[in-house]
């Protein structure tokens, strides 16, 4: 899903080890050399609970530098906004909630038990649990699991989710990759048939191709059941109806939500979740540094959205006692540029390829706060892709020894592409934090000396990526040449990292994830196999293959593989990061210990 | 006896009085007054030639920058720590070679940056009062010479300018006009700039309007404009020469005291993100850049603001100097 500043997803199948190598060990970030000479607290959310405790009560603060792009399960597509979902939405299945590599398995939410399968995968079948309720006490049923996942066919009101995933497993897509069935609200017969609820606590799936990881799609918030009753569609984002420990009591949109508990929902039913806390308030900040200053003094428990800003990064590290309260993980997210090829020149192979000999990594590292915030990257899939190379294993465009660009191979280029004097591009960025700017400016240094005179075309985050950078159109209209973007996995497989980034299924008018409108056969070919394939081996072969084929589009050029920094105030209780919840800290499960 | 009739000598005569009497008496014009006057305010003159220097600085840039060496966007990526991007060495990492130290995140020479930053603030605050100048004059004049409807429209304008969110509705324009190519045959930097004069002057002139205006309400009760008029001139002359000179001690003033005024808008617009864009230095960019650092890196806060600090001043107080040494009344 998309970053917001320093969302995360990390996603672990087969590369546990890769990945504990990588958030220990990000190319000299303090991790493993000042682990002993620091608080002992630090990095000690990665790998275990801190601070377990079975006390009740108190109101977590947590502060945010902007707000969820929805708070409707359809239409969210940030980490955190997923994460913070587990307060409000069920699922049938959920992630596991513990620390470590074991987070990445999802167990049972409103399911009795994981869905049970026919041998090709292609059907899939769950029961509810007895005695799940709505925040106004009526029964969760199964009618409500299916409203939920027609819900997401309306994608002229849902564009910004993640309901490709289940479209067109559900239905027949045509060649553009729009379903037959077409929403709950549009669709003449309003039925999605191949979703069946023969009772109300049971409800079958029949896909039309198997899925071995179903149950992982059953995970995500997207599917998550939905009240036909409460559904007021585009509205339901400004009041969303909780089949969760918390419902929300206030929301004042983009300024703050206040959580107090369900009285309906049961811990009874739910092995997911150990609620601690009697309500939690989310407050979004404009000034993040403000928000850090609050977090540092003990007025917020934790900043929801991601990490520090750099001025308390650097606080973190020289002193010892707030080294302690942070965590430094490799998130698994990719940072890089999208480098739009419907625009001329761009449209040309070789003047793209110009742009990632000239770039310059270092300084974009540097303008994100250095090699505290993760190792650049060679290609696009991060560590914990099945298939992962090391930039030694494998860098298609060595710009230069040092990675600070190579000006010669990148003027070879543009000459080959028509344009020996560079040309003129315009570069969009998010400014709602300076990094955006810090970016900007790196990329304009580097590619200002090859010629290439790159403009400013800066939007705040809210909008960036679902209407900015993610409507096809618009970006032909501001004539955008690159953008900066970031992605991790959806959930832990090859196809939940790359399917709604490269697949050309994907791209749709009304605004795709497919910055670059990358549409090669052969990686939609080799994605969909991913989707219905459970061999390991050949997991990591085609995630291989199809990171190999998106670097030779020169549509998405990587820059660097996240490490976050996150800091936790030391009074919340049973603090740990989700692995797949894209290392946040748990939200639903935390406590504090004062009780206030 | 008759006593002979003596011719009395002629009493002494000065050497000065001689030279008088052969030239004739010869006042001092207003300018001369005023600037012997201005001469003998020592803070006036030491703040004049702060200005002066900084002017020439402006206008040099690019060889002051070329004598010490320093790029204003070259970046210095070795002279920052590689965890955390901040600068290596305390006073922003300083050193012969970058005399004001490095940028964070870039290693940008903050002395070049510096240097051009006095370019975009003075070209910007300086223009944007020159188009302030010119409206409100304009329009105070006809609004105080005029009188009735005129005056009533005029005055009823510059009390809606006045009230109006100038810095709200100027980050709008420049937002909207930030995705924008082209525009009345500007483009990019040329834009950007003529944007930022345009909004800081238009809506700067009401200040100056109502001044004027109040100044030409009480010259033209004087007796000689009666004179000028009974004399049979139209107004196009009695603005021309009867009224402007003397507004031009206001006039200078107020357009003095205008231009730290302009100085500071546009670093707030700089420092809200949406002033002059990257690579461009601007003092108050690089405040903004400071502020999420200022805990680690101090220094980097300083300079530029410093040099904003004493840039107004020195204008603020070359401007009361000049008020004073241009007001017949006051004690000096």
């Amino acid at each position: 899903m998309t970053i917001n500043r320093r969302a995360l997803r990390l996603a672990t199948v087969v590369a546990a080890g890769a990945l504990a190598l990588a958030a220990c060990s990000s190319s000299g970030s303090s991790t493993s050399s000042s682990a002993s000479a620091s608080g002992s607290g630090f990095n000690a959310a990665i790998t275990s609970v801190v601070n377990p405790s079975d006390k009740t009560g108190g109101t977590l603060n947590f502060g945010a530098s902007g707000d969820c792009d929805s708070w409707d399960p359809a239409n969210t597509y940030y980490g955190w906004c997923w994460d913070m979902q587990r307060l409000l939405h069920r699922n049938l299945m959920a992630y596991k909630s513990v620390p470590g590599a074991a987070g990445t398995s999802v167990i049972p939410d409103l399911a009795q038990a994981a869905g049970t399968h026919n041998a090709d995968f292609t059907e899939w079948t769950y029961k509810l649990q007895d005695g799940v309720k709505w925040q106004d006490g009526t029964p969760i049923t199964s009618a409500d699991v299916k409203y939920g996942i027609e819900r997401l066919f309306a994608t002229d009101v849902f564009a910004t989710g993640a309901g490709s995933y289940y479209t067109c497993i559900l239905s027949t897509c045509d060649a553009d990759g729009a379903p037959a069935y077409k929403g709950p609200y549009a669709d003449p017969t309003g039925d999605l048939p191949s979703v069946t609820t023969p009772d109300a606590q049971t409800v079958t799936f029949k896909l039309n191709k198997g899925i071995p990881a179903f149950d992982y799609y059953m995970a995500l918030t997207t599917s998550a059941p939905i009240l036909k009753a409460k559904d007021t569609r585009a509205k339901y984002t400004t009041q969303p109806f909780s089949s969760g420990p918390f419902q929300v009591s206030d929301y004042q949109q983009g300024k703050s939500l206040t959580f107090v508990r369900n009285p309906n929902w049961s811990q009874a039913t739910d092995k997911v979740r150990a609620v601690k806390a009697d309500g939690v308030k989310l407050t979004i900040f404009a000034n993040s540094d403000d928000l850090d200053q609050r977090l540092k003094n003990g007025t917020l428990d934790l900043v929801a959205d991601g990490g520090v800003q750099q001025a308390f990064q650097t606080q973190i590290f020289t002193n010892p006692d707030l080294k302690a309260n942070a965590d430094n993980p490799s998130t698994g997210y990719t940072r890089y540029l999208a480098v739009f090829q419907t625009v001329a020149p761009l449209t040309n192979l070789d003047c793209r390829k110009a742009i990632f000999y000239a770039i310059n990594k270092v300084s974009l590292q540097l303008a994100r706060g250095g090699k505290s915030q993760g190792p650049i990257a060679a290609s696009m899939a991060p560590a914990s892709q099945p298939g992962f190379e090391t930039p030694e294993q494998y860098n298609p465009y060595p710009n230069g020894a040092a990675l600070m660009g190579d000006a010669n191979k990148a003027r070879e280029l543009l000459t080959s592409c028509g344009q020996p004097n560079g040309f003129d591009i315009n570069v969009a960025y998010s400014n709602s934090t300076p990094k955006g700017a810090a970016g900007f400016a790196a990329i304009q240094q580097a590619l200002s000396k090859v010629g290439i005179n790159a403009k400013p075309l800066p939007h705040p985050q809210a909008g960036y990526y679902s209407t900015f950078i993610g409507q096809p159109k618009n970006v032909l209209d501001k004539k955008m040449g690159l953008a900066l973007a970031g992605w991790a996995a959806d959930f832990p497989s090859v196809n939940g990292f790359w399917d709604s980034i490269v697949n050309g299924e994907n791209i749709k008018p009304t605004g795709t994830s497919n910055y670059a409108s990358l549409n090669d056969p052969n990686i939609n070919k080799w994605i969909n196999e991913a989707a219905t394939t459970s061999d390991p081996d050949k997991l990591a072969q085609l995630g291989k293959d199809i990171n190999h084929a998106v670097m030779d589009s020169a549509t998405y050029l990587p820059y660097l593989w996240d490490a976050g920094l996150y800091y936790r105030n030391p009074r919340l209780t049973n603090a740990y990061l989700n692995q797949g919840l894209s290392m946040y800290y748990d939200y639903v499960n935390l406590g504090v210990s004062d009780g206030k | 006896m008759s006593v002979p009739i003596e011719v009395m000598p002629e009493p002494p005569v000065s050497k000065v009085s001689e030279e008088v009497a052969k030239q004739g008496i010869k006042g001092r014009s207003l300018g001369q007054i005023a600037w012997s006057r201005l001469r003998r305010d020592k803070v006036a003159m030491l703040s004049l030639a702060f200005i002066i220097a900084l002017l020439v600085v402006a206008i040099i840039a690019p060889l002051i920058v070329r004598i010490f060496g320093v790029d204003q966007n070259e970046f210095n990526i070795d002279l920052l720590d590689p965890d955390t991007g901040v600068p290596i060495g305390p006073w922003s990492g300083a050193s012969r070679d970058h005399l004001l130290g490095v940028e964070p995140n870039n290693g940008r020479d903050v002395f070049a940056r510096i240097v051009f930053g006095a370019r975009v603030s003075l070209v910007i605050a300086i223009l944007a009062t020159v188009l302030s100048v010119v409206i409100g004059v304009a329009a105070g004049i006809a609004a105080g010479y005029f009188g009735g409807s005129v005056d009533t429209v005029i005055s009823r304008i510059m009390d809606v300018m006045l009230a109006f969110p100038v810095l709200l509705f100027s980050i709008a324009i420049l937002v909207i006009f930030s995705g924008v190519e082209s525009f009345l045959g500007l483009s990019d930097v040329t834009l950007r700039v003529s944007l930022m004069i345009f909004i800081i002057g238009f809506f700067g002139w009401a200040y100056i309007g109502r001044v004027i205006r109040g100044q030409v309400l009480s010259l033209r009760e004087k007796e000689f404009i009666d004179a000028s008029k009974s004399l049979g001139a139209g107004p196009g002359r009695i603005l021309n020469k009867e009224l402007l000179p003397n507004l031009v001690a206001p006039i200078l003033v107020y357009a003095t005291l205008t231009i730290p005024t302009n100085i500071l808008t546009e670093a707030a617009l700089s420092f809200l993100g949406v002033g002059v864009q990257e690579p461009i230095p601007s003092w108050g960019k690089m405040l903004a850049t400071a502020q999420s650092i200022y805990g680690i890196d101090p220094f980097y806060m300083f300079v530029p603001g410093i040099a904003i600090f004493i840039t107004v001043l020195a204008f603020n107080l070359f401007g009361d100097g000049l008020r004073d040494a241009l007001d017949p009344k006051s004690m000096r």
